[in-house]
Formats: structure tokens, sequence, C-alpha cells
């Protein structure tokens, strides 16, 4: 495999990656730092990764793993006090600032749930996995993805309605 | 789409049971413009996961960094061994000199008188320049007295002036 085919062949999944990592990491800096070290091992293993039934759940896996050993390390323990520049540049100028409110409300709701019902959520509503998938990537069985699943949709939309309702109930 | 349908659909996402295209179907219905009041939540949710999509990692990928590095630094170490093997060759030992014919110990010899004679010629070039040397740090001295001089010629020239005032 040359070195453009493997990029051709990750470009799908490397957005999805970087997504994944920037939802549990601090930074986008650190998101990318991730992707980066990630996409080095895949590269150093990419004879074995047709091997697999699913390759992008095992990149998937990957940066997971990584993301989990990152926040694990002292390094990102220091980084917590600077929390999170999520500038999202890509909105349209049109889109009000009540949509903008709005965005970066389900945002911090979504943030502030435990670390597994983020991984979910973000799995399945934000990139669209099969739970078959989610459960190969997070080493779950179906039912229990299912139950954190409806846990955290149920959280956020709650947490929703309650600002949504501010001022008028 | 009915409204009651929707509700249902809804109902089957709280609890974690909607497939891929009922999600789909959610998606496609809270992305249109008006939603009754209750439901306005849920649209907010659907927009947030739709322009969390629109996120992609900025950084231009790179695979070989690490491989390519680790590459010249073991190119640059067998060079260095290489060319230090190659000058301990080319170092002429006695015995290479012992094995050479007549005429070639000849020349070489020749070589080497000839090779004297210039640096006999270099070392008396030398002396002659160590005279240059002595001339030119008179001449420096000079110049220091050349300067007292004309320290003393302006002290005069202004006592001149004040007399002359």
């Amino acid at each position: 495999m040359s070195e453009t085919e493997f990029l051709i062949i990750i470009t799908p999944s490397k957005d999805k990656m970087f997504r994944i990592a920037r939802r549990l990491l601090v930074s986008a800096e650190e998101a990318e730092d991730a992707l980066q070290d990630v996409i080095f091992k895949l590269w150093r293993s990419r004879d074995k990764l047709t091997n697999y039934k699913n390759p992008e759940a095992y990149a998937i896996t990957m940066i997971k793993n990584r993301c989990f050993d990152k926040l694990k390390s002292k390094n990102a323990q220091n980084l917590k006090i600077a929390h999170s520049n999520y500038e999202d540049s890509s909105r349209s100028l049109q889109e009000s600032v009540e949509v903008n409110d709005s965005l970066r409300w389900v945002e911090f709701h979504m943030n502030a749930l435990p670390r597994n019902q983020k991984l979910i959520l973000q799995l399945r509503d934000v990139e669209c996995f099969e739970f078959s998938e989610i459960a190969d990537i997070l080493d779950m069985n179906e039912t229990a993805i299912r139950v954190s699943l409806s846990r955290a949709r149920k959280i956020i939309r709650e947490k929703l309605t309650k600002t949504h309702n501010y001022g008028i109930k | 789409m009915e409204l009651n349908k929707i509700e249902s659909l809804i109902e089957k996402y709280d609890k974690g049971n909607t497939s891929l295209s009922e999600e789909a179907q959610l998606r496609s219905y809270f992305s249109k413009k008006s939603i009754p009041h209750h439901l306005v939540p849920y649209k907010q949710l659907f927009f947030y996961f739709e322009s969390d999509t629109k996120h992609s990692a900025q950084r231009s990928l790179k695979v070989r960094y690490k491989i390519q590095n680790k590459f010249i630094s073991c190119v640059a170490v067998a060079a260095a061994l290489l060319i230090f093997f190659m000058a301990l060759m080319n170092i002429p030992s006695k015995k290479y000199i012992s094995s050479l014919s007549n005429e070639e110990l000849h020349a070489y010899n020749e070589t080497i008188k000839a090779l004297e004679l210039i640096s006999n010629k270099m070392k008396e070039g030398n002396v002659a320049l160590s005279n240059l040397s002595i001339i030119s740090s008179s001449f420096e001295m000079s110049n220091l007295n050349i300067k007292i001089l004309s320290e003393f010629q302006n002290s005069t020239n202004s006592i001149f002036k004040i007399k002359s005032k």
C-alpha cells in the first residue's frame, strides 16, 4: 500500500476520528495531536489493516484508547484549566444569535455527560454508527449501549427543556 | 409527516430503540422551520448533531515523518563510518613504502626533496617578512609621535589665538 493510497483510504474516517477525539479531549489542538499519533500507528500496521472485519471501527477504537490514555496522563490534567476553545467557524453568518446560543447549550450539556455516555451519543447521533459497530468499538454489549444512549438522550433533552422554558414556566 | 407518528418515533428515540433510518426521518423532520413548541429541544439537539459533523481536522496528516527521520540518521551513520574507514585505508603505511620498486622509491624521494626545498624557501621568505613587520611597527611608533606633535600644535594655536585677541 502506498502512502497516497493509505491517505485516501483513511480520509473518510479521519474526520470522524477527529470529532471523537475532540469530544473526549480538552482542545482541538490536542485532538489533532491524538489523530496524528493514531495515523502513525495505523500506517505502521497498514498490512494488517485489511484483515480486520471493519477497519474503521478498529481505527475509532484506537483513537478512543489514545484519548483515554491522554486523559489519564498528567499532561492533560494540566491543560484542564483552560477549557475548550470550541470555536465553530463553519457556521454561516445568517444564523441568528439564538441558534448559536442553543448550539452552545447543547454542547455544554453534552460535554457534561459521563465519558461513556458522551462517546456513545457521539458515535450514534453524530457519526451514525450501527449498534453492532458501537458494540465493537467500545467492547460492550448492545443492550448496555442502548440503555446508556437512552439515558444520555433523556438527560440532555430534560436540560434543554429546562433552559428552553426558562422564564416562561 | 404526521405529528403523532413523529411523537411515537421520538418516544422510541428516547428509549434508544430507533434504527438509523428512523433517526434519519426525525432528522429531516426537525430540519424544517416550524416545529411545535414542546418539540423545540429536539430540534436544537438534532441541529447540534448536524452542525457537529461539519468539524474536520485542519492539519494535514503526515505518515512518514518518524520513519523518514530514522532512515536519514541510519544513512548518516553509515556514511560517517564509510568516510572514516576510507581515511584509514588511505594513510600509507611503512610496509607500503617498502614494497615500492626502486624507480618509484626514487621518485618518492625526489618529491620529498622538492617539497623540502619549497619549505626552506618559504622559511627564508618568512625571515624577510619579519623585517617588514619591524618596519611596520616603527611606522606605528612614528604615527603616535605625529599625533602627539599635532596635539602640541593644537594647544599652541589656541594659546596664540587667545593672545592675539
